[in-house]
């Protein structure tokens, strides 16, 4: 009752207004091929600087669940993904599209993208104070430890090269420690900008890395081309048995995502396969996979959202994010000066509370906006690049600008674009970069407040359990990526050898 | 360009970078006792992407050719980042936003719609949606973010 009492209906308002930004942006770039998740979270960034915290974290998180469905409008519509996402959904969702009725297949997408949310969700809000309370047992070694953890599963398991991975992770640490020093107050790297005292601003950084390298990239292809698809048969609705028929596969697919989503460097690309495959394999009629399956839509479609929960779940608890896209997200507390973590949620339980309650408001609200919208999201499509690109440069460069006001900040970001968009042809990892960058100030914080407290004693991060738990899965990603490598190099070998052969 | 010698000449820019880093923070002192000082992550870090160029580099030279580094349409590519700089310049030294947005929007519009054979009706629906988003960034930062731009 108290929670009752206390609601304010401005606030309300205000909280649902970002919602509904937050999933109207997500859902469009989702949908629109080439542009996705991280970019609509990137541009959305600066807006955090105009509103409370809440409501911007909520209207950020509204982003990424609508993304998540909004990258299935255009496989299911134009058979291309939106996003990396949503690839499994092409091979029944087109189908369906073709044979039955491409709403049918966009209310598979959809009921399975919000039974994924809801399911996340609850996730989130179950494990997460249990989570938590168990990490104010942690101290500064496990925090540093943990943030490498998360590094290097994201070096291993999301990058193509890993040379060129832990190369990107290392930018990233070494861009995050631009700037005074938070325990001596001397200034690094900043080459008397004083611009560069704060440190670089993510936001600038985000913008240039994301959107200015993917416009570049953009450019580089047919940017006149528009699509073209039929828009009939476009009623977005199921009938109870056909939901009650992709029921397991929704269950199936959202405890995958929820799990996935928790592992840092995972993500929702491999949980969707994965989610894909396991319905496939438990379907009664695993036949109609590839050929317009309800529950092979709604399967991936359940795992992509549930992947968010799953996510935020280590970030809230333990304050480490996972991927690319929570970092951003992460940005937005930074903003406004929260530190996430389990002291935040012991000391600040209304903002946990107005987080979790709102996650499930994005949840339903993606739902009433697909249901209303998603046939506005389907004409979209057919925006070719050459509107698309100048319209996300002016809106990237004043997003900038609004951060801080300085130009400095457009400058380094065009910098970034650049180096960005020759370095993505080459397999670096951006998303590496960015995760590193904002794990920075974690990792160093905690690694010199533990050898402080040690006096220097280095025995102070393998001396506790809990370090040493830490350590072995430390030693597991580590043994993973030889032989991930090892694995390359034989393949390599072996193709070079027969291409020898046929010569 | 092969993707071997864009790949050493990123490896020798990273290298060139880490050995800047590694001589800007040499010199930092440590104050704290127990602590590593300012200076140790960044060095550090450096050193680590130092060793991991050497080796991106030993691998590259030994795997051979594996392909162009191409850019199909790179002129555009090239001469978008000259429009920004040139709009960045502009909009510092001028001021005008707004105007300067219309113009940055209608220009680049005209410039990439161009291969569809310029006309009256190309360059009135440029200008109709330059003119809208210039109209939706106005109101969106003038009266919600509130920003002076």
């Amino acid at each position: 009752m108290d929670f009752l009492t206390n609601l304010d209906l401005i606030m309300l308002g205000s909280a649902a207004l970002s919602i509904m930004l937050g999933l109207f942006v997500g859902m469009l770039f989702g949908a629109l091929p080439g542009l996705g998740l991280i970019i609509g979270v990137t541009l959305l960034l600066p807006l955090s600087y105009a509103m409370s915290p809440v409501n911007s974290i909520l209207m950020l998180l509204a982003c990424y669940q609508g993304a998540e469905y909004g990258g299935s409008i255009s496989a299911i519509v134009l058979g291309i993904p939106g996003t990396a996402m949503a690839a499994p959904i092409v091979l029944d969702g087109r189908e369906m599209a073709k044979t039955e009725s491409p709403g049918k297949a966009l209310a598979y997408s959809l009921y399975g993208s919000t039974f994924g949310g809801i399911f996340g969700g609850l996730v989130l809000i179950f494990f997460a104070v249990p989570v938590a309370r168990f990490a104010l047992k942690l101290a500064d070694p496990e925090f540093f430890l943990l943030g490498v953890v998360g590094l290097l599963a994201v070096a291993t398991f999301g990058a193509k090269d890993f040379v060129k991975a832990v190369i990107s992770v290392a930018l990233g640490l070494l861009a995050g420690t631009v700037g005074l020093d938070l325990f001596t107050g001397s200034s690094r790297l900043t080459a008397d900008f004083f611009e560069l005292y704060e440190g670089l601003n993510l936001v600038a950084v985000a913008v240039g890395l994301f959107a200015f390298s993917e416009v570049f990239i953009m450019l580089s292809g047919r940017i006149n081309k528009a699509f073209t698809f039929e828009a009939h048969h476009m009623k977005i609705s199921l009938t109870f048995r056909e939901m009650l028929g992709a029921l397991k596969a929704m269950i199936s697919g959202s405890a995958i995502g929820s799990f996935m989503g928790v592992l840092p460097g995972v993500g929702s690309t491999v949980s969707c396969w994965l989610a894909y495959s396991t319905a496939k394999a438990t379907s009664s009629t695993p036949e109609k996979f590839g050929k317009g399956s309800g529950e092979g839509i709604a399967a991936p479609d359940a795992a992509n959202n549930a992947t968010v929960g799953g996510a935020l779940l280590p970030f809230l608890a333990l304050g480490i994010p996972g991927s690319a896209s929570i970092a951003i997200i992460a940005g937005a507390f930074i903003i406004a000066g929260i530190q996430p973590g389990p002291q935040m949620m012991r000391n600040n339980p209304e903002l946990i509370q107005t987080i979790f309650i709102g996650f499930m408001a994005t949840t339903v609200g993606m739902f009433f906006m697909g249901k209303a919208l998603t046939q506005v999201f389907v004409r979209a499509l057919v925006t070719p690049n050459s509107f698309l690109v100048p319209a996300i440069l002016i809106s990237s460069l004043i997003g900038i600008y609004s951060s801080k006001g300085q130009f400095f900040d457009l400058w380094v970001a065009l910098g970034l674009g650049i180096a960005a968009w020759i370095m993505r042809r080459l397999d670096y990892s951006i998303a590496a970069f960015v995760l590193a960058m904002v794990l920075t100030p974690i990792i160093e914080v905690s690694f010199r407040r533990a050898l402080v407290l040690s006096q220097g004693d280095y025995s102070i991060f393998y001396t506790r359990i809990y370090s040493q738990v830490i350590l072995v899965a430390i030693a597991v990603v580590l043994g993973f990526a030889v032989l991930k490598t090892v694995r390359r190099l034989r393949d390599a070998r072996l193709a070079a050898t027969t291409k020898e052969a046929v010569q | 360009m092969s993707i071997r010698t864009m790949n050493l000449i990123v490896y020798a820019a990273l290298s060139g970078l880490s050995i800047m880093v590694i001589r800007a923070v040499s010199e930092i002192p440590v104050t704290m006792p127990g602590d590593v000082g300012s200076g140790f992550l960044p060095g550090f870090l450096a050193w680590l992407i130092l060793g991991f160029c050497a080796l991106g580099a030993l691998r590259a030279v030994l795997a051979g050719d594996t392909g162009k580094f191409t850019s199909e349409f790179l002129g555009r590519v090239l001469i978008t980042i000259g429009v920004i700089a040139g709009f960045l310049i502009s909009w510092e030294t001028l001021g005008y936003f707004f105007v300067q947005c219309f113009l940055f929007l209608f220009g680049l519009f005209t410039y990439y719609r161009w291969p569809r054979g310029p006309s009256a009706r190309l360059f009135a629906l440029n200008a109709a949606v330059a003119a809208g988003i210039t109209a939706l960034c106005y109101v969106t930062f003038t009266f919600f973010v509130f920003v002076d731009l």
